[in-house]
């Protein structure tokens, strides 16, 4: 699979907007980036199917585990903003997918 | 092994996070699951958006597809015990860590509840580890 960095720019020239007006269009084109990611499955699996694969939590070269059951938990406190951030274009089109690479040997 | 984390300072959050956790409120996209095995890393967390979130669970877990980071509850979790966080433990029990002197590009690992517990290793097999959804 040939991957890429995501990188977006979209510039429209000669186009002039009121400032209210732009920060809509940006608005709308970061939510409609944020649907596109929630839609992305590189897994190559159909959606479930991982979930089926079970067993001894190998999922490809993925260990599976648990995460953790969140219980307990008596407090909004507990969840909550890890950052203090404001989702605005410059950072969603600025967050590049970065190729990594690693090797794992099951023991 | 220490109960509490001895690697990496406790930065501005009062948490460290959890680089593994369930899509809840708060968290933030962390990477994507490959074909090829293994997660592709943000070089930073990226929110998650309402939109988002209805795309990515329309199917199924999206934990299936993408990690998240968000707080690390510690005793809130059922995976957190005497030594810590026992993903991270299971994982490296588990897993040979590569050798590489150069660790995976990583947004929040100052924060990291992994890194701060086992250090470095910690780093070369997070990207091997996906969040197994019982929900």
């Amino acid at each position: 699979m040939d991957m890429k960095a995501a990188t977006f720019t979209l510039d429209v020239k000669g186009l002039e907007l009121p400032e209210d007006v732009r920060q809509e269009i940006s608005l709308a084109l970061n939510n409609t980036l944020m649907r596109k990611l929630g839609e992305i499955n590189l897994t190559g699996k159909t959606n479930g199917g991982a979930a089926a694969t079970g067993g001894n939590g190998l999922f490809g070269k993925v260990i599976r585990i648990d995460g953790g059951d969140w219980s307990r938990l008596i407090n909004r406190h507990d969840f909550g903003p890890i950052f203090q951030r404001t989702l605005d274009n410059k950072q969603v089109l600025g967050a590049g997918i970065e190729q990594i690479n690693q090797t794992q040997v099951g023991k | 092994m220490n109960s509490r984390p001895k690697n990496g300072p406790l930065t501005t959050e009062s948490r460290p996070l959890c680089p593994s956790a369930p899509l809840r409120e708060g968290s933030q996209l962390l990477g994507l699951v490959r074909q090829e095995g293994g997660i592709r890393l943000l070089a930073e967390p990226l929110p998650v958006t309402a939109d988002f979130v209805e795309a990515a669970t329309a199917t199924g877990p999206a934990e299936e597809r993408f990690r998240f980071v968000n707080k690390c509850v510690e005793k809130g979790c059922t995976k957190w015990g005497a030594g810590g966080c026992s993903v991270v433990a299971s994982a490296l029990e588990r897993l040979q860590a590569t050798q590489a002197a150069i660790l995976p590009s990583c947004g929040i690992r100052p924060s990291c509840r992994w890194f701060m517990q086992e250090g470095a290793s910690a780093c070369h097999i997070c990207p091997q580890v996906t969040y197994l959804n019982y929900e």
